[in-house]
């Protein structure tokens, strides 16, 4: 036997089951719809990454939260606490399960994965913030608010507008009156189901009572005690939506 | 067609497309002895090699119609090889190639000079024969393909699907790795 008789065997024996029909090709048709599929794949995915991301930045902005950041570095630390990271990670896996997908393109293995990755990212947040422009989050929380929408949705918009725990050191609420160096302020954070009692706020003695006007949104640092509170800082808030019918 | 007329392995992959089954043994003939060539720098094991080699044929046969016929043909085969005999060394060794790699992270100038890689093949192949076992593996397979198998970073860069630079940076690291491992070896290289 020479050396070459084994490869010779392996290759007459291949073509003797192709000749016999026991080797098969798969049609065209298979690697299309698994092209199909692939792609179908990827704009769920790319779909449900963008709602996401302008569902977080809905939420940032429904809840006043984006306003904490000028409250200086406490502002930032409260800004990180409330931040909805849960939901980030989720958005975070699915960047990964879509650069995942697009791997299988030759574009992508071609592009290190780190720019793809960024990429991909400026792409769907880009997009988020487009959305979040759009009066879709707001129809869909008008939806919640009338317990339209099946329970775990409905939460999670519902969520969106609540304010910070009242012992984070930060309240939300809007000026009622003004008196002296006292603002009357109905706070957001609730105590307990359906309480809504105005708390009076001291203002700090380097901000101005004229920097306010009753009817005004504000976040509040400081402490509360016997419903009243000392503050350290108070800034207007804009944008920011009236909690959850539950909390009002 | 003209038969006497040598075809590209491109052209015959459209023919097998076409329904011309009996053309896959010209592909098969051309690519037996490399692609067995190219498992013994993997595995050790002579009639494990013919079974994978084996299995890569079917492989490619029953996938033949996902072969973009304006591609070329052999980074296509040598993919598929490479995915099999990664898996064979799998099989034979707990740590082989890792999946996830830092050097795909971020981009890498390659600059491929021909005239300097000519000079290089003929101190490679002295290289290799000494330390190639001795290589991680990542760099091993980056070295197999460009100097003993002669692919482009283009084409190696579509084989094991990274980025151009990536296959750049692990022949640089490979080679130089190489260099260390002879030196460390104590073997006078010669330098021209």
């Amino acid at each position: 036997m020479t050396n070459n008789q084994p490869q010779k065997n392996k290759i007459t024996d291949i073509l003797e089951r192709i000749k016999n029909n026991e080797l098969m090709q798969k049609p065209k048709l298979y690697f299309h719809l698994k092209l199909v599929v692939l792609i179908l794949l990827l704009v769920v995915v790319g779909v449900v990454s963008i709602f996401l991301a302008s569902f977080i930045l809905f939420s940032v902005n429904a809840s006043g939260h984006a306003s904490l950041i000028h409250f200086g570095m406490t502002g930032w630390q409260a800004f990180l606490i409330f931040f909805p990271w849960e939901l980030a990670l989720t958005e975070v896996v699915l960047l990964i399960l879509l650069e995942h997908l697009l791997r299988s393109f030759r574009f992508a293995y071609k592009t290190p994965i780190l720019y793809l990755f960024l990429g991909v990212m400026a792409l769907m947040l880009a997009g988020g913030a487009v959305l979040e422009h759009t009066p879709l989050h707001t129809k869909i929380l008008q939806r919640a608010d009338r317990e339209l929408l099946p329970p775990p949705i409905g939460r999670f918009y519902e969520d969106t507008r609540r304010p910070p725990a009242r012992d984070s050191g930060f309240f939300r609420g809007t000026i009622e009156t003004i008196e002296d160096s006292l603002l009357v302020v109905t706070l957001d954070n609730p105590v307990g189901r359906g309480t809504t009692t105005p708390v009076t706020v001291r203002i700090p003695e380097d901000q101005n009572l004229e920097e306010f006007t009753v009817g005004d949104k504000v976040f509040i640092r400081g402490r509360i005690k016997d419903e009243s509170i000392q503050a350290v800082q108070i800034k207007k808030v804009n944008n920011h939506l009236p909690p959850p019918p539950h909390m009002r | 067609m003209d038969e006497s007329v040598p075809q590209s392995d491109e052209q015959i992959a459209e023919r097998i497309q076409k329904g011309e089954k009996e053309q896959f043994g010209v592909l098969m003939e051309r690519y037996d002895k490399k692609l067995s060539r190219y498992g013994r720098k993997f595995l050790w094991d002579k009639d494990n090699i013919e079974d994978i080699v084996q299995d890569i044929f079917i492989s490619t046969f029953k996938n033949i119609n996902s072969f973009d016929t304006s591609l070329t043909f052999s980074s296509w085969i040598y993919r598929i090889a490479h995915n099999a005999f990664v898996n064979g060394l799998k099989k034979q060794q707990k740590n082989s190639l890792p999946n996830f790699d830092f050097d795909i992270f971020v981009s890498h100038v390659a600059y491929e000079d021909p005239a300097v890689q000519e000079r290089e093949h003929e101190e490679m192949e002295k290289l290799i024969a000494v330390g190639l076992d001795q290589l991680k593996p990542k760099y091993k397979e980056a070295i197999i393909l460009h100097y003993l198998e002669d692919f482009s970073y283009k084409k190696i860069s579509d084989i094991l699907q990274i980025p151009t630079g990536t296959v750049g940076v692990r022949v640089k690291r490979g080679r130089e790795a190489l260099k260390k491992i002879y030196e460390r070896m104590n073997i006078e290289t010669h330098h021209d």
